[in-house]
């Protein structure tokens, strides 16, 4: 085991068991699963995506390409980085993307064949022939991991928080940030992505105020946690940044034992961004295999973890950093066999920390191979003086540093290339985002305190003289490396593969195929090769493809630019994005007071709109939908049914204007409805299209009860209160929703009034109660407004009824009927009775194209009036002319046909004189009354053509049908009138 | 396992709606012996009545459930011939109590309002848990009260014990 005996932030007191790939292994509390696997000498994690080429861990953080694993324990997680999953007692996790390991890997044959897969092979490869056929064997290759099968176990949250600033990253320039926004009173939230606060400061020796650097930031930490106005969070990632500074963050195992992850929407003032920066690898040949590691990374995992990933190294750098590791891989006993540094000449203070290691440096010197290919063996290396080779186990190398400005380009700020750093930096701000240190270039500590300080005092635009906070002194800084960078590509048409995209196996010559094929923008680039596609979005290697991309093309990399950053940084289960969201909350479900005794009493239940869930039918044993529906309908037309109508909505209307507001909101007249009567209304939009209908009485000389369908009744309401707020400000009216408040049933069929007659009741039953009448007064003591309202067709009685009271006076009416063969009625059979009828449903037959003389309906529209909603566009249809759809009836000429909703209506083959598509059919079913299918449809020039044929064609059958007048049953309506 | 808040449905309440104009405040505070509460977003409690103030011409007073029938009564009655609207809403609502320390920590995953603006003895409507709400604050921090439509109160009871971090 490749353990330290001592060092680290692990707690050796708690062993953790663990299972990698089947095989058993331990490692400790605090480790990640790639600290426990490096612990244990374990090389090869993973395959890359194209080539199967074996992987290694790379870096230490989110930005890791190749240890991507599965975790199979606490559910089935796919493509997790093995950098980021914290180590726990009993994890199982297994390599992905190989077969039948990653030791060994069949598919590894790709990698003999690269030279078939050059970039953008797909398009070449494709083009020809049918890419259905192919598509079926690349989907079989193509993916990483295992979508999980089984229920996530996980729970989550989501949560909002609102926040003057939230400073994200809690490295040593954050909480100075912090230090200096918490003196001044601000609410401050700071959100860090490791488990303890101190940034690159946890793995690098640095001093602060005279102490060592993250034993600063940790005072200062706990200092800060306990403030009233500081929210601190670790394990938390900034995801996204959103418009009005709103930044979504994950917060990995949360303090609250039962949750997995919680997903924090902040809404902040402003964002200071302290997210540090990323090291970025070189460029050469083998840069992929196992044993090759960014030198930070190493250096993370030697201070946080004692573990240690070689015995002989070889370093490769063309900055600085690399040379304030020397220590610490000494220290952890690691042979330093030399460092190989792309520059010509070394500062003094890189000589100098050489020089006290005793490590022999090679200036002006490229690596040209790695010898070994599941495990580093050596490199060989050119200098001034030819081809050499040195033996080792481990490659670190480093290539700089990128700034992490994603979050600061999500905000939509700019970035610009500096030369000093050869790195992008943030440029031309946006919103209320603020970067600073390492994410804003700044790479020196002291540098970035200050920069730090000076923000935090000015974020509000408040002069630093006035503010309690200036008071605190800027932390002076000691035994830093200043950083210096010299940017040097590789050679053009390098042997071997170098590769700049590890996890999507994007190799320099890659790139240089795509430009020598004219992707010349970067964008263009990006998608040919698909480097920075990966899970890693790119994070280390996207600036070296800039960078080789402006190589080929000759221009500064400012002007090649970046491709577009976008959220979420790092990936995102979609457990956390759907928190609590799932199972029975999936939708906000909405209930009746019949609802549990619907379902008690077995219906089928069915989304209705508006998230209602409703019955559909209420099947009885071995009945299939079609015997119960027949059952149900039959029983209306018979006897006797009954159906929850709760979900329909209802609004209050009060005040003297209130007929003028319904005559211009409804096509026909409400300012001559007598008190006590209820009238049919159609609403349409300004274009004159089917909106709603509904049924308004009139309850005293200025208050209204107003009834709209289940579905629009959101948008009904919406577009009342906006025309009353702004438009018809002059009416006296108030709107009041009482969906909620009232429960309705309709007792419908021919011995309805036989069913009401049975109660104890003061409301009088006889025939003076007409058609649109209502009476309020009491059903066995129960104060309810009864309504003679049908939308069966039959003699009904709509019973409204206080909520609380719903339930009792349902079951009364149950039993009172029972002697009359009372049925329980679902939305599938009142939508059969409503075909029957011809009713028009503006959700089935209003196309959005439909206008009320389409439907025949032109006997509500009252174009006499002054004006209504959609009158001018019904003026404008009117003069137009021409050809329109209208409703019809359809009788199939196979009487038990299957017709389908939205099959077309074509010509029928005598029909000589019309061609092409004429219509379609809104809504079909089998009625049971007529023991025939029928259909309601929408036909060019319907009216006109009753008697016709026409093909109904369905996607899976098509029959001839004649067309009819669109009321079936008692078109006289007559029944609903008795 | 869960957060340490109370929740439980309110019961043994009346909601009387009211929309009117400034000048008819006068009469229902005269019906009532109450002072509406004139800023928005505000609250008035006594031993009978909670009026909340929801907009500049929309009240709720809130009652026994028994007293119903007789404060609607007087209300009305207060504003005959006047143009203004009383609306028995006891049904439309379902009121809920969320009461504890952590009472934020639920409240915070259904509303994106910033709660740390809410004192003590307001009130406000906003989206909550993708229903529409009004949260009456009976003691900033610890104890809320939560109106949603009655038709969604199955629905956010069960949110709320999810939330609170229970298992349903």
């Amino acid at each position: 085991m490749t353990r330290l005996a001592n060092g680290g932030v692990i707690d050796r007191q708690r062993p953790l068991h663990f299972t990698f790939n089947g095989k058993r292994y331990q490692g400790y509390e605090g480790d990640t699963l790639a600290s426990a696997l490096m612990a244990n000498d374990v090389l090869i994690v993973g395959r890359s995506f194209k080539y199967h080429r074996p992987r290694g861990i790379l870096t230490c953080g989110p930005e890791e390409p190749n240890a991507l694993v599965q975790l199979v324990s606490d559910g089935d997680q796919p493509n997790l980085r093995a950098t980021e999953v914290p180590l726990r007692e009993g994890l199982e996790a297994r390599s992905v993307n190989c077969w039948p390991s990653a030791k060994f890997d069949l598919r590894a044959i790709n990698s003999f064949l690269a030279p078939l897969f050059p970039a953008g092979f797909y398009y070449k490869t494709f083009m020809a022939g049918r890419w259905d056929f192919y598509s079926r064997f690349i989907r079989q290759a193509a993916g990483l991991g295992r979508s999980p099968k089984e229920r996530d176990p996980g729970r989550y949250e989501r949560v909002n928080h609102h926040t003057d600033v939230l400073v994200v990253g809690a490295g040593p320039t954050g909480v100075q940030a912090a230090k200096v926004l918490a003196e001044s009173g601000r609410d401050v939230m700071v959100i860090d992505m490791q488990a303890s606060p101190g940034g690159h400061l946890l793995f690098h020796s640095c001093q602060i105020d005279s102490q060592p650097g993250v034993e600063w930031v940790s005072q200062a930490a706990v200092e800060l946690r306990d403030r009233k106005n500081v929210t601190w969070l670790q394990n938390t990632t900034a995801t996204g940044y959103y418009d009005h500074n709103m930044v979504i963050a994950v917060e990995h195992e949360p303090a609250e034992s039962w949750l997995r992850e919680r997903l924090w929407h902040i809404r902040a003032k402003k964002v200071v961004i302290a997210t540090g920066a990323v090291e970025r690898p070189l460029i050469f040949p083998g840069n992929d295999r196992p044993g090759v590691m960014l030198a930070d990374a190493v250096a993370r995992y030697i201070q946080r973890f004692a573990a240690v990933p070689g015995k002989s190294v070889v370093i490769y750098t063309n900055n600085s950093t690399a040379y304030a590791h020397l220590e610490t891989f000494k220290a952890a006993g690691i042979e330093i066999q030399g460092v190989l540094d792309l520059r010509e000449s070394l500062s003094e203070t890189e000589l100098g920390l050489a020089s006290k290691s005793k490590v022999p440096v090679v200036v002006n010197s490229r690596i040209t191979g790695v010898q070994g290919r599941s495990a580093v063996k050596g490199v060989t290396y050119q200098d001034e003086s030819g081809i050499k080779t040195l033996s080792c186990d481990l490659v670190c190398h480093s290539g700089g540093w990128n700034p992490l400005i994603h979050l600061y380009s999500h905000a939509g700020g700019r970035s610009r290339f500096d030369q000093e750093s050869a790195a992008f930096v943030p440029g031309e701000r946006a919103q209320g985002a603020y970067s600073i240190g390492g994410a804003n270039g700044t790479f020196s500590l002291g540098q970035g305190l200050k920069e730090a300080s000076e923000i935090a005092n000015l974020l509000f635009g408040e002069k630093s003289d006035d503010s309690a906070s200036s008071a605190l002194a800027v932390p002076v800084t000691e035994g830093e490396v200043s950083y210096r960078i010299d940017e040097i590509w590789p050679e053009k048409g390098l042997k071997g593969k170098a590769f700049v995209d590890f996890q999507n196996d994007v190799t320099t010559a890659d790139i240089s195929l795509a430009v020598r094929e004219n992707f010349r923008s970067i964008e263009h680039v990006k998608r040919y090769t698909t480097a920075g596609m990966a899970v890693d979005q790119g994070k280390i290697g996207n600036p070296n493809v800039i960078g080789l991309v402006s190589r080929e093309l000759d221009q500064e990399q400012t002007s090649v630019g970046t491709t577009t950053f976008r959220p979420p940084f790092a990936p995102v289960s979609f457990g956390v994005i759907g928190g609590n969201e799932r199972g029975l909350l999936i939708i906000p479900a909405r209930t009746t007071p019949m609802t549990d005794w619907n379902i008690a009493n077995g219906a089928a239940m069915d989304e209705a709109g508006a998230n209602f869930r409703r019955p559909f039918f209420f099947p009885r044993a071995g009945e299939s939908m079609e015997d119960a529906v027949a059952r149900e309908a039959t029983a209306v037309r018979t006897s006797c049914g009954i159906y929850d109508g709760t979900p329909l909505g209802t609004f209050e209307l009060h005040g003297p204007d209130t007929a003028e507001l319904l005559n211009r909101l409804y096509t026909n007249r409400f300012d001559n409805l007598p008190v006590g009567r209820g009238r049919f209304g159609l609403m349409l939009r300004e274009d004159g299209r089917l909106f709603d209908d509904g049924v308004t009485f009139r309850v005293d000389e200025t208050r209204y009860l107003m009834s709209c369908g289940t579905g629009a009744a959101g948008a009904v309401y919406a577009h009342i209160d906006r025309l009353l707020q702004t438009e018809w400000i002059d009416l006296k009216v108030y709107l009041v929703n009482v969906s909620a408040a009232w429960a309705t049933m309709c007792v419908c069929g021919p011995m309805a009034r036989k069913v009401l007659d049975k109660l104890e009741s003061d409301i009088a039953l006889d025939p003076s109660f007409r058609f649109l009448d209502f009476r309020d007064g009491t059903l066995e003591g129960i104060p309810v407004r009864l309504a003679r309202v049908s939308y069966t067709g039959e003699l009904s009685f709509e019973v409204n009824v206080a909520r609380r009271s719903a339930l009792k006076l349902w079951t009364i009416l149950i039993d009172a009927g029972k002697e009359f063969g009372i049925t329980p009625v679902g939305s599938e059979t009142s939508g059969v009775l409503r075909i029957e009828k011809g009713f028009i449903s503006p959700g089935h037959e209003g196309d959005n194209i439909t206008n009320p003389f389409d439907a025949g309906m032109g006997w509500i529209v009252d174009m006499t009036k002054p004006d209504f909603i959609g009158k001018r566009s019904l003026l404008r249809d009117m003069r137009l002319g021409g050809e329109r759809q209208h409703v019809v009836g359809l009788l199939p000429d196979d009487e038990r046909a299957a017709v389908a909703d939205g099959s077309a209506l074509l010509p029928a083959q005598q029909e000589l004189s019309r061609s092409g598509f004429q219509g379609h059919v809104t809504a079909a079913c089998f009625s049971p009354t007529l023991k025939r299918t029928i259909a309601l449809g929408l036909l060019k020039d319907g009216q006109s053509r009753h008697g016709e044929k026409v093909i109904i064609s369905g996607l899976e059958n098509s029959c001839p049908a004649t067309v009819s007048a669109p009321v079936f049953y008692d078109p006289k309506g007559e029944r609903m009138r008795g | 396992m869960s957060y340490q808040v109370e929740v439980s449905s309110l019961a043994d309440y009346a909601l009387i709606n009211l929309r009117g104009e400034a000048q008819v405040i006068t009469n229902w505070e005269a019906a009532l012996d109450v002072v509406f509460p004139k800023a928005p977003h505000t609250a008035v409690i006594n031993e009978a009545f909670s009026v909340l103030s929801l907009a500049s011409d929309h009240w709720w007073v809130r009652t026994a459930l028994k007293s119903e029938d007789e404060v609607f009564r007087r209300l009305s009655q207060a504003v005959s011939g006047e143009h203004a609207a009383v609306t028995v809403v006891t049904d439309h609502f379902q009121g809920f109590s969320i009461k504890g320390p952590d009472a934020v920590a639920v409240l915070r995953q259904g509303f994106s309002l910033d709660l740390r603006l809410l004192d003590s003895g307001q009130c406000t409507r906003g989206g909550f848990a993708r229903c529409g709400a009004t949260l009456q604050v009976v003691e900033s921090g610890t104890d809320y009260e939560l109106f949603v439509e009655s038709s969604y109160s199955k629905y956010v009871e069960c949110w709320l014990k999810v939330a609170q971090g229970d298992t349903v």
